[in-house]
Formats: structure tokens, sequence, C-alpha cells
């Protein structure tokens, strides 16, 4: 125990409370916590306190940020007040000297307007740094909270399949993110490796995804609506497909084209990167639709994101989509044109673009998704397609 | 002849599109009255900044008061600021709900209104992109529920969904009728003008989330349905109590009372929730028919035995919160010999294979000792009563292990179990095994008006009391409101405010050796 853990024991309730880190004793850790909650209670196993813990589910915050408590801790307020859980926040540091370190704190909200009761919900944070990377598992797993669901949220840049396999068996989702993720490496296919280890138990959801769903929406809709004026048979007749996004991170541009081309069965013939634009080319059956992905600048667009979407279809027609500022929020506006000038106009609410409401979404979900899946290992292909152009 | 095939659209796999209705326009007929301001457009509003009101709306509203355009959208401003606590008027986003805002005053006993609101709604459709489609809210007092469709009939506004083109609802408020012959009278002059699935009647509890959570604990749980039939199940209590009085509502309540206002309609769709078979499928119908079956299984009361089976109580003066306040009589509005009931409690049985003998209590009161409304299943006794003897505390004269769905306020389910006091003699102790909604899920629940306007945007009746239902609550209730209504009947029994009510509602349970919970 380090001198510090040590100073940390018998901490005072008002500052657990407080959302203050208390260093713990690693294997102390669920004791501190029992401790600390009875004491909260006001007396041992007591249920007169206006201090209810509350928990619904387990999320492991997976990261290998320095000060990943700093950058996490309004993340996890904002989630914990829809969706009380007992956090982990697992930190695994590249550094020298190996170490594991623990601490505990509550996270507390009031009940509701006029409440004095408090809600609250636990946060534990393991930091682990060197070779004792390896032993993060062996101190978060047993920390979860039995008969809830464990979800596992990698908040790394890129997917470290070996740190975090030996998670895998206690989850039951595995929450990623691939809006930076670039064809040159193929983190898709990684993640469905690690889900596809501990099939059929874990499910995958994709923070990406979840910001493309607006645009798979719109999308989807402009084929049936009568709004637009496009039938499903004219998704057998799309020659090219123009892809704005804004330069670095390639993510949702991949995922959105795996989505179509996996959906319309389209099979991948080729991929070239030609400076700002890259070239997919496709085949389905005797028609070889096209994917063309262009780097832009958007003013209020974060890094990554779709900023337009552009369907050619054959006989000249086009269905637009693009992100406009309408109201002060994003929309996204979708137009069909043709030689004979006609043109019709839907507008769907803009992207989502906020992390804590991106990962509660995920959170209030269990079911695998298929279409995602599909995608993902149509994503797999591209970069396999890719890597392999680039040798 | 060949059949073109239907191309389903691979796009649409896996994505649930919002439930953001079709095109139409919402008139509201009492736009200027308490229910408008108080329930209806703090609603609207609220799935309005939920993105969940359809693209092509608007609203109107009419009532008999001289309004303006821009006087009824700051009167209705003021009243979501009010009453919509949980949605906060945010100035960008009300300049943009007001702008779908419209109004036209009118008595709905004249023609001419009616033909100036066909033009206007014409307009409206053009301007909104509405496409004649309207759906009709009448929240104006209940006389005018009638005459209001004949008028809408007559001025082409309303007409059957199997004659095509744009569609009508119409949402009917409560009360429906104010007893079998009335509610009866009512439902043929809607369907002379609409089919039934045009209908909308509100009974706003079956909106509320608990109540919808009651299909889910008893079937989407294996180990509760097991149980819920009268091997396992002693009685259910329902207890709807309310702390308030009749306020200003007296002239509406003098006509009700407690039987009306509260058990033919809300009480008796809870008696429904709990005791129903599964549904086929979630259809709306498929639910209602079962709804519905329960309510044809209620044992009819023998005329001369109504007082066995039902209770009335009337409050005086006592004490609420710390505060005295006035009986009933003493009420402004209330007629000073007035024999209006402001509790009933009832005892029945449902005649099916489930239930055969498992007495149902119900009460229902103002003036309470606390707000609370809830449903309370007692299980039968554990069978050979090993640890009787340590049994201690007051709840030992009860049944053992109770299941509370509490409806409101603090949404919620518990458990009452047996458990044993630690330390080394057997002491037993009853404890409750709490889930709070609340505690739970942090996120915020709809309010029962949002849930029901929203399904009626959709078309989505499910929640809707459907005119069987309806006619066979009243005709259920008939043979207590006719021996109440007996001039040799007396009046109902008084008790005092912040009491549970008369004596004779205790003796009801007390004749069976039971006891209302003590809440
Ligand atoms: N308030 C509640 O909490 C509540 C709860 C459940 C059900 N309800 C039901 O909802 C309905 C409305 O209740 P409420 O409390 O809102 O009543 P209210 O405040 O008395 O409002 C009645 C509305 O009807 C209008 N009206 C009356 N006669 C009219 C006529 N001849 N022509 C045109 N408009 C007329 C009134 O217009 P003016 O004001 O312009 O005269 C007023 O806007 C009732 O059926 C009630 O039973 C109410």
């Amino acid at each position: 125990m380090t001198a510090s853990a040590r100073a940390g024991q018998g901490r005072s309730v008002q500052e657990f409370l407080s959302g203050k880190l208390a260093q713990v004793d690693v294997p102390a850790i669920e004791r501190e916590l029992r401790r600390l909650w009875q004491e909260a209670s006001g007396h041992p196993g007591g249920e007169q306190s206006d201090v209810a813990r509350a928990c619904t589910l387990n999320l492991i915050l997976f990261t290998d940020e320095e000060t990943a408590e700093l950058t996490t801790s309004a993340l996890l307020d904002a989630i914990m007040l829809r969706r009380p859980c007992r956090a982990l926040l697992a930190v695994a540091r590249a550094g020298q000297v190996p170490g594991v370190e623990a601490w505990v704190s509550a996270r507390c909200h009031l009940a509701g307007t006029g409440s004095s009761r408090q809600i609250c919900c636990e946060q534990i944070t393991v930091k682990s740094q060197g070779q004792a990377v390896q032993a993060l598992p062996s101190v978060v797993v047993p920390l979860l909270v039995p008969d809830l669901p464990v979800f596992l949220w990698s908040r790394t840049a890129g997917f470290d399949r070996e740190s975090l396999a030996p998670f895998l068996p206690a989850l039951d989702r595995l929450i990623v993110d691939s809006g930076p993720w670039e064809l040159d490496r193929d983190h898709f296919g990684a993640v469905l490796a690690a889900a596809g280890s501990v099939a059929p138990r874990l499910v995958v959801s994709d923070l990406n995804w979840q910001r493309l769903l607006r645009w798979r929406k719109i999308t989807a809709k402009a084929f049936d609506s009568l709004d637009i004026g496009l039938t499903p048979a004219d998704l057998q007749e799309i020659d090219n497909v123009r892809l704005e996004f804004v330069a670095q991170g390639t993510g949702q541009a991949i995922l959105m084209t795996s989505w179509l081309a996996a959906q319309l069965n389209w099979s991948p013939l080729a991929v070239n990167a030609h400076g700002d634009v890259t070239v997919l080319g496709f085949q389905q059956g005797p028609r070889l639709p096209r994917v063309e992905w262009v780097e832009t600048s958007s003013p209020y667009a974060p890094e990554g994101s779709l900023t337009a979407l552009e369907i050619t279809l054959s006989r000249h027609r086009k269905l637009n989509l693009a992100l406009r500022r309408l109201d002060k929020t994003p929309h996204i506006v979708a137009r069909t044109s043709s030689p004979r000038g006609s043109s019709r106009e839907v507008t769907g609410k803009g992207p989502e673009l906020d992390e804590a409401v991106l990962v509660g979404c995920e959170l209030d979900r269990l079911t695998r998704d298929p279409v995602l899946e599909r995608a993902l290992s149509m994503a797999t292909r591209l970069c396999q397609l890719f890597q392999g152009g680039q040798r | 002849m060949t059949q073109t095939p239907v191309i389903e659209n691979p796009l649409r796999e896996g994505l649930t599109m919002e439930r953001a209705g079709e095109p139409c326009a919402l008139v509201i007929f009492g736009a200027h009255g308490d229910l408008t301001k108080r329930k209806l457009m703090p609603a609207i509003y609220a799935l309005f900044v939920q993105g969940l009101l359809p693209h092509n709306f608007c609203i109107l509203g009419t009532s008999r008061t001289k309004l303006s355009d821009d006087q009824f959208r700051q009167m209705m401003k003021e009243s979501v600021g009010k009453f919509g606590t949980d949605m906060p008027v945010e100035e960008e986003k009300w300049e943009r709900f007001a702008a779908c805002l419209y109004y036209q005053a009118g008595d709905t006993a004249s023609a001419e209104s009616f033909t100036r609101m066909a033009g206007r709604l014409g307009e409206l459709s053009e301007r909104h992109g509405t496409r004649g489609n309207s759906i009709f809210y009448l929240s104006t007092p209940p006389s005018l529920y009638a005459p209001i469709v004949a008028q809408l009939a007559a001025a082409g506004l309303a007409k059957r969904d199997a004659d095509g083109g744009p569609w009508t609802r119409v949402v009917v408020e409560k009360p429906f009728g104010r007893d079998l012959a009335s509610a009866r009278a009512l439902n043929s002059e809607l369907h002379r003008v609409l089919e039934e699935r045009q209908i909308y009647r509100i009974d706003h509890y079956l909106g509320k989330e608990t109540v919808q959570n009651i299909m889910v604990l008893r079937f989407a749980n294996a180990i509760f349905e097991p149980l819920w039939n009268r091997h396992f199940v002693d009685h259910v209590q329902i207890t709807n109590a309310e702390t308030l009085g009749v306020e200003n509502r007296a002239a509406y309540y003098e006509e009700a009372g407690a039987l009306r206002d509260m058990i033919q309609n809300h009480m008796l769709q809870l008696v429904s929730l709990v005791a129903m078979e599964p549904p086929i499928s979630l259809e709306a119908d498929a639910i209602r028919d079962e709804r519905a079956k329960v309510l044809r299984c209620l044992r009819p009361l023998e005329a001369g035995r109504v007082s066995d089976f039902a209770v009335r109580g009337q409050y005086g003066p006592g004490w609420i919160a710390g505060a005295s306040v006035p009986g009933y009589r003493q009420e402004k509005g209330v007629a000073g010999g007035s024999h209006t009931e402001t509790f009933a409690a009832l005892k029945f049985y449902i005649d099916n294979w489930r239930w055969a003998d498992v007495p149902f209590y119900v009460r229902s009161g103002k003036r309470l000792p606390r707000s609370i409304t809830e449903i309370a299943v007692h299980f039968r006794r554990a069978p050979h009563r090993l640890f009787l003897p340590a049994l201690a505390g007051p709840s030992e004269s009860g049944t053992p292990n109770v299941l509370v769905m509490q409806i409101q306020p603090d949404e919620g389910i518990s458990l009452k179990f047996a458990t044993k006091l630690p330390g080394p003699t057997t002491q037993l102790r009853w404890l409750s095994m709490d889930f709070r909604y609340s505690t739970a899920f942090g996120v915020r629940s709809p309010s029962a008006y949002e849930r029901l306007l929203l399904d009626c945007l959709t078309g989505d009746a499910s929640l809707f009391a459907r005119s069987d239902q309806v006619e066979i609550s009243w005709e259920f209730l008939a043979p207590i409101l006719e021996s109440w209504a007996q001039p040799t009947a007396g009046g109902p029994e008084d008790y005092a405010s912040g009491t549970w009510g008369p004596g004779a509602s205790d003796d009801l349970l007390a004749a069976d050796g039971r006891a209302w919970r003590l809440i």
C-alpha cells in the first residue's frame, strides 16, 4: 500500500459524496465503498437517509489518457444523471514504473426539483502503468456489480485488442468510436474479431454509427417517401456517390460507404487515394457504382463529420443531402433534381455530436445490430483493399 | 393478372424512424379553458421541443372569448411558462412554435363559426402543408361533444375515413356520458359521423408511464404471471387518494361525484390492466379486446345489495397538512344539502377462470391524508405458518406478501416480504424491496398528455378507451348510481378531511376479515 493510499483510508463521507476522489487500497476497494455508503446512510444498513444509491448497469470506461479523471468527469456526470451506474474508469498508461492505484468517489444529484433526496452513483478509478497494465482487468472485473449489464467503452484512439481481450468474457456490450479511424489500419476487423472471440454474448456498438444515424435515416427515407419522389427500385440505379467530409478522420466516410455498400449488396473492387480525393469502386450485378470521398472544411461541423452526400442515379437524376444551419442548429436537407428540373425537399435534424448523448443511447440498448455488423465487415474489406493497393 | 412485386427499401433495415405523425392541423375546442392551459399546451410544446410533432403541423384554437392570434399566443406562452415546469419556455424555440399557433373565436352553436373554420383550415392547410388532415380536440363542456361533431360534419370538416381523402380524428375528453344511457347516446351520435377508430376517448391514466408498465411487469417477466391468479392472489386493492378538495370545479363535481369522476373511467381501466389476459399482440385492438373482456366479466351487482358492495362518503371540515380546511358543503359553488359523494369504495369480483372469488377493492376520494394512487396485489399466506410466533410488528395481521405498483407520485414498484432480524433468535420482520423510477432512470418521463397526444398524432389508439369499454363500465355501475339516486337512500356518510374516508369503507373490508393497506 502506498503512503497516499494509507492517508486516504477513513476519509470523510462528505468528501466522498461531494465527488472528490478518495484513494483506497486496491484489495480493499469494495470494503471501503461499503463503509462509506454505510456512513452516508446515517446508520448501518439504514434506509432513512436522504442519500439513495442507484445502479442499473456497469460501465467500464477504458482509456490511455494520462489525465482521464479530469477529461471524463463532466462526461460521466452527464451519463450518470440519466443512467445511474457503477462507473469504472480503467486507465492504462504507458510508463516505466509499473503500478496500480485506485480511488473511489460518489457522483450525486438531486432526485428532482424541490427534492432534498440525493441520488448517488459510484465511480471507481483504477490507474495502471507500464507492465501493470496487464493487471488492470484483474482489479476491474471483480468490481462489476453482478446481474447488471456490463458495458465497456473503449475511449482510445485505435482499438487496443490486446489490452481489452481479458475484459471481453465479462462484457455484454463493447462500445468503440470509429470516428477517427483511417483505412490504413483495420481497427474494424479487430473489433469484429474481438467480438467473435466471445460470440454470441458480446454485442458491438460504435458511437460513429449513432452519429451517422440521421444521415442514414434521411438517405433511407429519400428512397421511399412521397416527399422526395424516389423509390426503392432507384437504389439499383446508383452510378455515383460523392461524400464530403471535414478534413482529418475518415471514420464517418468509411462507415457511411460501408453501410450503403453492404445494404445494397455491392462488392468492393478497388480503393484509390489521390490527394484530397479517395475513389472506391464497387460492383452491383452488371453495374459499377463508384464512391468518391472529398475533404472539405466547415465552420460548424467538427473534424471528420460528413457535410454532404450526393447520389447520382441513372438518367441524370440526383439526390443531394447537405448539412445546413437552420434555426441555429444543423439540419440535413435532402433535395432531388432531374434534367426536367423538378426538385423536392425534406429536412431532418442534424447529427447529434455530444459524446455523452451518444454513449447514453448505446447504454439503453442490449440487442445486436446486424446492419452495423455487416457495415463493419464491409469496412474491413475496404481497409484490406486499400492496404493491398498501397503495397 | 400479375401482381407488381413490392420492393423493400434495404436502407430501412434496422432503422426505427421517429414517431412523428403525418401532416395535420390540430383544432382545440375550448382553447381558452383550464385544461388547454394547464395540460394540453404544455404537452404540445414539450412534443415540439423534442422534435416529435409532424413537420407540417399547425394548431387552431377556438372558444367563445374573442382573442387575436397574438393574444392567444401570448396567453399560451404564459400557460406553458407556468404549467410546463420541466420544459421551460426558450425564446427562440417559442417563436418557432408560436408561428404555427392560430386562434378563431366562435360559438359552437353557430353554423357560421364552422363555415369560417373550414375557410381558415383551408388557408392553414396551404400555408403549413397539412394536406387537409385534422384532429379535433374537444375540451369543452361535455354537453357540446355531440353538437360539435355534428356541426363539423355539416361543414364538411369531419367525415368517415372509409370515404377517402384527408383524414379526421376526434379526441374526446372525460367525462364520457354520466350513465349508460347518455354514454350510449353519445357513442351513437359520434358513430353517425365517424368510425370507431377515428374516436380517441382520453383516459389520461392510461398515458401514465407506470400504468403502461403494468403490462410490461406482467408479461415481460416470467416470475409474476404464474402467481397472478386466484391460487396465489388473496385480493387486490386499488387506492386513489387526493388531499385536494373540489377546488374551483364545484359546478362539474356537483354533477359528477367520485364514482363518475374517477371510478367509472380511471379506476376500472386500472382494474382491466391488472386483471387482463395476455393480448395476442401489441396492436391497439388486441390490447383493448383483452381489457374489455375483463370488464365484461365483472360480476353484476344486485340492485338490492348495493350497500354490501359500495360505500360513499363526503368530506367534512378537518385538517390537511397542518391547515384547517372546510367541508365539502361549505365549498364555493356546492349546494348546502349536497349529496354528491367525494369518496367512493367498491368491492367486486371478476368472474372468470383466473380471478374467480378474488375480491377487488377500489377506493377513490378527496381530502384524504395524502395524495397517492397505487395498486396493491396481496398474495395469500404461506400454506404452513412455520414462523408465525416469530413475526413481529403491526403488519403481522395483514396478508404477508404484497406487490405494490405506485402510479403517482414517486412512481415505482415494491414487494413486501418477510426476513429474519439479525441476531441469535429467529425474529422476523416485514421489509419492502423498492424500485423507484426516479432513482433507477434519470430520464424525464413524458406527461400523460404528451404520450396520448403523440399516440393520436400517429394514429395509435391502444391507450384510449373504446366505445364498448365505456358502455360496459357504465352498465356495471348502473345499480349503484340508481341506488344512490333514490330519494330514500339518504346521503353519503361524512368523514373528516384528512382521514381515510367514512367508517363504512373500513367495514367493507372488515366484513371479509381484511383491512385497507396503511399507506
Ligand atoms: N381541467 C381539468 O383538469 C380537466 C381534467 C379532465 C377532464 N377535463 C374535461 O375537459 C373539458 C374542459 O375542461 P376545462 O376544465 O378546460 O373547462 P373550462 O375551463 O370551463 O373551459 C371550457 C372551454 O369551453 C369553451 N366553451 C364553452 N361553451 C362554449 C361554446 N358554446 N362555444 C364555444 N366554446 C365554448 C370555453 O370558452 P370560453 O372560455 O371562451 O367561454 C372554454 O374555453 C371538460 O369536459 C372537462 O370535463 C378537464
